[in-house]
């Protein structure tokens, strides 16, 4: 699921977001910076536990330009649930500060990264962790729905096929983009497992309730992700 | 129907024919069909019985395109096999199944055995992926229809085969599938996807018709005319292609007018 996760990322939403000149969350694997250029933004936020996805954006604010290599970075995947579950709350909670921060001047925003960038901004940045939220409240009004019959029949019919059309298109949508993710390195036996990403996206919205709370409790603190803890060698064309 | 909208009906229809024409006029010129050739050609094609019947026309203009439409993604994928063309291939058949649902599955079962990437042909997991990776959107799909047949007792196939197909419906058919018009040139593989895709369409059609749509056979035949122009356009180029071209379409016309003429006596 993680290969699937950065595939999707990294080989076709990052491309696109360079593509079309909208502001980008950098991920912390692998950027080159110009000195200057991160002078010219006054470094990196150091309370920002996503500093690298809040620097993309404040260049973009300062006029600079990201652009993605045709490269390659390989990570070793978090293989233990609460290894991963920390990971993942850390992200959501600095997605969260991201936004916070460049949303007390929206105007500013609009200004500096055009409307294009201010909407994207809103989509892959609060909108990551808005989505990821709001996934469990829809899942339980869509059991809700199916349970117990509210009003009339008429009323009832219309409300189910509602959630049904929701619950179906948006996890269609997302396991369709997850199993696109490998495509285009040919790692096609991995497709399949884009299935699971109804079950994955549960996981990340309690990753994301988590960051939530620990960025109303202890917003700073920076949750370590443990690493060399996989058994699996790296494959011939890694190493 | 009221005589106003099937008069609205009737000019959108008419003026999509024209689209559609000018596109298969593109493709085929771009082939190195000569002008005249190519004229000849999609006139032939598109002189279907069906696209005179004022009640039939819109409904069956728009299960003619999705048969395009999955024929030419078809003919993409065979070419450049490229995330973006699984993408519309898998939209165009998914979109098909509502207008014409064993078409579209038939589609979606036989294709694979010809589109299977390189890799996918060595490697057994590969092959799963790649075909979980393409069937996902005609499954989902599929599944869609299975549920409004079956829970809400309707569905899409109704509306096409009584010839009054609703606008939503019609533009959700075919939306999956349209940006396949921005994409062109095929080879041999494409011109053998096409065949694959004409065949499951006009046997999947025809099954459908059996169970009592008959306007659904002057669709079927309508069709046929733009398949074929694909599948001629992806013909070798040699002395005698354009001739065989005008020989191949003319007969598939004069073939749909003796069908409907046999179906109305």
């Amino acid at each position: 699921m993680f290969a699937l996760d950065y595939g999707l990322w990294f080989d076709y939403l990052l491309p696109g977001l360079d593509r079309l000149q909208i502001p980008m969350p950098l991920g912390g694997t692998s950027n080159h910076f110009r000195t200057s250029a991160l002078r010219a933004i006054h470094g990196w936020d150091p309370f920002n536990v996503t500093e690298d996805a809040d620097i993309g954006i404040r260049l973009a604010q300062r006029g600079f330009r990201v652009k993605t290599l045709d490269s390659t970075t390989y990570e070793e995947a978090t293989t233990r649930l609460g290894n991963w579950l920390r990971q993942r709350s850390r992200w959501m909670k600095g997605y969260a500060q991201t936004w916070l921060v460049h949303m007390r001047d929206p105007a500013a925003l609009v200004r500096n990264a055009g409307w294009g960038g201010f909407l994207g901004f809103q989509l892959f940045v609060g909108g990551t962790v808005l989505s990821a939220l709001l996934n469990p409240i829809l899942w339980l009004t869509f059991m809700a729905t199916i349970l117990f019959v509210p009003g009339s029949a008429a009323a009832h019919a219309t409300m189910e096929t509602m959630s049904v059309a929701g619950i179906v298109l948006g996890n269609a949508l997302f396991a369709y983009l997850a199993m696109l993710g490998p495509y285009r390195r040919g790692w096609l036996e991995l497709s399949p497992y884009g299935l699971l990403v109804p079950f994955y996206w549960l996981l990340i919205s309690v990753a994301a309730y988590r960051g939530l709370w620990q960025l109303v409790r202890n917003p700073w603190h920076w949750e370590k992700t443990a690493h060399g803890l996989t058994r699996m060698q790296p494959a011939a064309h890694v190493r | 129907m009221s005589p106003g909208l099937l008069t609205v009906q009737v000019l959108s229809a008419f003026g999509a024919i024209v689209a559609l024409a000018w596109l298969l006029h593109e493709d085929l010129s771009s082939r190195a069909f000569s002008s005249g050739s190519a004229r000849t050609i999609v006139v032939l094609a598109l002189a279907q019985p069906a696209f005179l019947v004022p009640e039939l026309i819109g409904s069956c203009f728009v299960f003619a395109l999705l048969g395009y439409l999955v024929g030419a993604g078809a003919g993409h994928f065979a070419q450049h096999q490229d995330v973006r063309r699984v993408v519309l291939l898998g939209g165009a058949i998914a979109g098909a199944e509502l207008a014409n649902p064993t078409g579209g599955v038939l589609a979606a079962v036989m294709l694979p055995f010809v589109l299977r990437p390189e890799e996918a042909r060595k490697d057994a997991r590969k092959t799963t992926g790649f075909l979980v990776l393409l069937l996902f959107l005609p499954a989902l799909f599929a599944g869609a229809i299975a549920y409004f047949w079956l829970v809400r007792h309707t569905g899409t196939m109704q509306w096409f085969a009584s010839g009054e197909p609703g606008i939503v419906w019609a533009a959700l058919a075919i939306a999956p599938a349209l940006p396949a018009f921005a994409l062109c040139r095929f080879d041999s593989l494409a011109a053998a996807a096409v065949s694959i895709v004409t065949i499951a369409w006009w046997a999947g059609g025809l099954l459908f018709a059996l169970f009592g749509h008959a306007n659904c056979t002057l669709a079927i035949l309508a069709s046929m005319g733009p398949l074929a122009v694909l599948l001629v356009g992806n013909w070798p180029q040699g002395p005698e292609r354009e001739r065989n071209a005008l020989v191949a379409t003319g007969l598939g016309s004069v073939l749909s007018w003796v069908v409907s003429g046999v179906q109305f006596l």
